[in-house]
């Protein structure tokens, strides 16, 4: 049978991920080199220590490497999947180990880069430049709530300490900020069906 | 308390269940309305996409030196072979080193299944038919790049495998699975190596939640069940040992014994 010339750097996430099922090197290869940015960025922004957040771009590569027959592309992307394994096992180690707070310089580098303008940072899809959009027009208080909640995990009790204000504003604005991240995402469905 | 208001809480508590974040007594009080309002529950789907969303827009970040290498060699990809693979030579056969076998990824919190229909929800419309593309695709690839090393029997490292000339190729057998109807419902891919196996998809949507049972009929007639696997949402794709060859038939029946689709394996 003749060779069947794919670069194996055009294929899609989904069939790399197909393709590591099989236990193929050369698949495993391109599937770390692919995603390890995106795992590692994730679990770094959420711990802020680069050996923690080895452990946990690790674990979470051989999750996906152990589980890829199991993974359902209908329930979400292949980068969704991960970026989700990687966060929930970062939050996990930041509770387990009860870490230092966040670092408000971090916070609000975090915070920059990701309402940083779209010619700047790669988005994804429609649904993200949305989004970005929305983050980027929210009060900054709103947003460092909804960012310390979202993507470090903080509770309301923690933000209101964090942030020296009484447990209803942070929990207004968490509110506050996901019903407008909400309704772009709604309005663009909307406009887009 | 009236539903109206058992909403209306719910409503102020969804962002931060969405988020993971909620806890406690209030982290009860709204599972619990969640468990018999499905408006609601849209709503938290919806917030949840958000909050995918929002992990999708932290940057990537280079990683320390040597992380590539500890992944691999976690999972069982040792540096001889990532050498092969960079080059472009053969790695081992299929199917040389699988995972362990696949069980759910356990939930690290439990808000999880509410992710997952998020997920299910916001993106299936266009994921839809992206599963068998990827399988196809998936299939292709592992035979366009390593498929003549197919032959090979031996499971010599990559450096002590011999070339493309050490072994006569087999073809990778292919067939559409096909309802009664004609209307396609799947595929199925095969090779009759040592050890020879099958792999399907299978997209079935008047059917779902179902389990199924692939069977291959043998060139002297003799069916063969090869093994049974779950749909989901009428969806599903699963692979196994198998005694196939070429011109041979597979099929697909559901509980009942109910012929769903069959196909006939050509090169």
């Amino acid at each position: 049978m003749s060779r069947i010339g794919i670069p194996i750097e055009r294929l899609a996430d989904e069939t790399l991920l197909a393709g590591l099922a099989t236990g193929d090197a050369e698949i495993a290869v391109a599937f770390v080199r692919r995603f390890q940015r995106k795992v590692f960025g994730v679990a770094v922004a959420v711990l802020g220590d680069p050996v923690l957040a080895e452990d946990v771009a690790q674990q979470t590569l051989e999750r996906a490497w152990k589980h890829a027959a199991v993974f359902d592309s209908r329930r979400g992307s292949v980068a969704a999947w991960l970026t989700t394994i990687a966060h929930n096992l970062a939050i996990d180690m930041v509770r387990a180990r009860r870490a230092t707070p966040v670092d408000p310089a971090e916070l609000s580098t975090l915070i920059g880069v990701m309402v940083d303008t779209p010619e700047r940072q790669a988005i994804a899809n429609e649904a993200s430049g949305e989004l970005h959009k929305a983050l980027a027009s929210l009060p900054h208080d709103q947003a460092r709530a909804v960012v310390m909640a979202g993507i470090y995990g903080m509770t309301g009790n923690e933000i209101a300490d964090f942030e020296g204000i009484p447990l209803g504003t942070a929990k207004t604005r968490i509110r506050a900020a996901m019903t407008k991240l909400r309704s772009s995402l709604v309005g663009k469905q909307a406009n887009d069906g | 308390m009236a539903e109206h208001d058992d909403c209306t809480r719910l409503h102020e508590l969804a962002p931060e269940l969405a988020l993971g974040v909620l806890t406690g007594e209030e982290r009860a009080e709204a599972r619990k309305h969640l468990a018999t309002c499905p408006d609601c529950r849209e709503y938290v789907l919806e917030l949840t996409s958000v909050g995918d969303g929002l992990l999708a827009l932290v940057p990537g970040a280079e990683p320390p030196v040597g992380f590539e290498d500890r992944v691999l060699s976690r999972m069982g990809i040792t540096a001889g072979q990532v050498s092969a693979a960079a080059s472009g030579a053969p790695t081992a056969p299929i199917p040389v080193m699988r995972p362990p076998a696949a069980a759910p990824i356990p939930a690290p919190q439990a808000q999880a299944p509410v992710m997952d229909l998020a997920r299910r929800r916001a993106r299936r419309g266009a994921m839809r038919w992206v599963p068998l593309a990827a399988v196809a695709a998936a299939i292709a690839l592992v035979f366009g790049f390593g498929g003549w090393a197919m032959g090979l029997t031996s499971q010599n490292s990559p450096a002590e495998s011999a070339g493309p000339a050490a072994a006569t190729p087999l073809p990778l057998l292919h067939g559409t699975l096909t309802s009664a109807d004609h209307k396609p419902m799947g595929h199925v891919w095969a090779w009759a190596g040592n050890p020879s196996w099958l792999y399907m998809d299978v997209e079935v949507e008047q059917h779902t939640g179902m389990t199924v049972t692939c069977q291959v009929q043998q060139a002297d007639g003799t069916m063969v069940t090869v093994g049974t696997f779950a749909l989901s949402n009428g969806y599903g794709h699963w692979g196994a040992p198998a005694p196939i060859g070429k011109g041979e038939k597979a099929r697909l029946v559901d509980s009942d014994g109910t012929v769903l689709a069959s196909t006939t394996l050509v090169a």
